[in-house]
């Protein structure tokens, strides 16, 4: 698990080059590729242009889930948030890269 | 504000007895997600049922069947994989038994804090890089009605997952070395 701040020199491009590089070089098969998510691809509103991007993106999923995995409403418990990425895959994933390009305003940060 | 919070396999493995460990070792899970089917009902789309990154991943009945302990090929270790809502049952055990111990699995890491980590989104172009293979994650919440948060997140696709009876828990390897 490692994060880089700021990393704005860092497109969608360059992001999938490193992801299937670093699972290239750590020796996964050579028919495995970038994962296209069966949801999370260029068929959504706000599912950008590229399925070999899943974008994470808040609207999207009060969108389309609602109450299916999200519960915004009075939420007393978050352990169903657990997981790891798509492994109801017969080939799921190495490495994920997240990179976020838009923030709530929260202050924090700014 | 806007967190996102990652847990270890590999330490959630070692927090387990060795007649635990070796008694998960040997067993296999269920893992799959129907509310994809469901979300994809009822907002009138369907699900992508080409190729997924590897010819494998095809079609739209998502699910696989895949150890509930995983060796990591990188490192070598054992971590336990089958946690989380992607995860439906452990094949070998009662439905009541199955429940329990996934629910277990997960009640482990939020009960403990030292397994976890937990990173804040700060600027735009922040990246995070982890191993989906022995490493969880959660999404937080805490940003509901301040604001759209949106993330570009590229997936490699690494092996069929496997458990290989010679492979080391983490800190078993680990103590050996030293």
């Amino acid at each position: 698990m490692v994060f880089f701040r700021k990393q704005d020199d860092l497109d969608n491009e360059l992001q999938k080059e490193l992801a299937q590089r670093l699972g290239e070089l750590s020796g996964k098969p050579e028919t495995s590729k970038l994962h296209i998510h069966p949801v999370s691809n260029s068929g959504r509103r706000l599912g950008g242009k590229d399925d070999e991007i899943s974008v994470i993106s808040s609207e999207q999923a009060k969108e389309i889930y609602k109450n299916r995995f999200l519960n915004f409403n009075k939420k007393q418990s978050a352990k169903g948030g657990w997981h790891s990425d798509i492994t109801f895959e017969p080939i799921p994933s190495d490495y994920a890269l997240l990179r976020l390009t838009e923030l709530p305003e929260t202050g924090g940060g700014k | 504000m806007t967190d996102t919070l990652w847990a270890s396999g590999y330490e959630l493995y070692d927090r387990l007895s060795k007649p635990y460990q070796e008694f998960f070792d040997k067993l296999t899970a269920t893992y799959a997600q129907p509310g994809f089917n469901a979300a994809a009902k009822d907002n009138n789309f369907e699900l992508y049922d080409k190729p997924r990154g590897a010819p494998e991943n095809i079609g739209t009945d998502l699910e696989a069947i895949h150890p509930v302990i995983r060796t990591n090929p990188v490192t070598g270790w054992k971590s336990v994989f089958g946690v989380g809502h992607h995860v439906q049952k452990i094949n070998e055990l009662t439905e009541e038994e199955s429940k329990r111990t996934l629910d277990w699995f997960v009640q482990l890491i939020v009960e403990n804090h030292d397994l976890q980590v937990r990173h804040r989104w700060q600027n735009v172009n922040d990246l995070a890089i982890w191993d989906n293979r022995s490493v969880y994650h959660s999404a937080t919440f805490d940003y509901d009605g301040l604001g759209a948060r949106t993330g570009q997140r590229a997936v490699s696709l690494g092996e069929r997952p496997y458990f290989d009876p010679k492979s080391k828990s983490r800190r078993e390897a680990l103590s050996e070395l030293s």
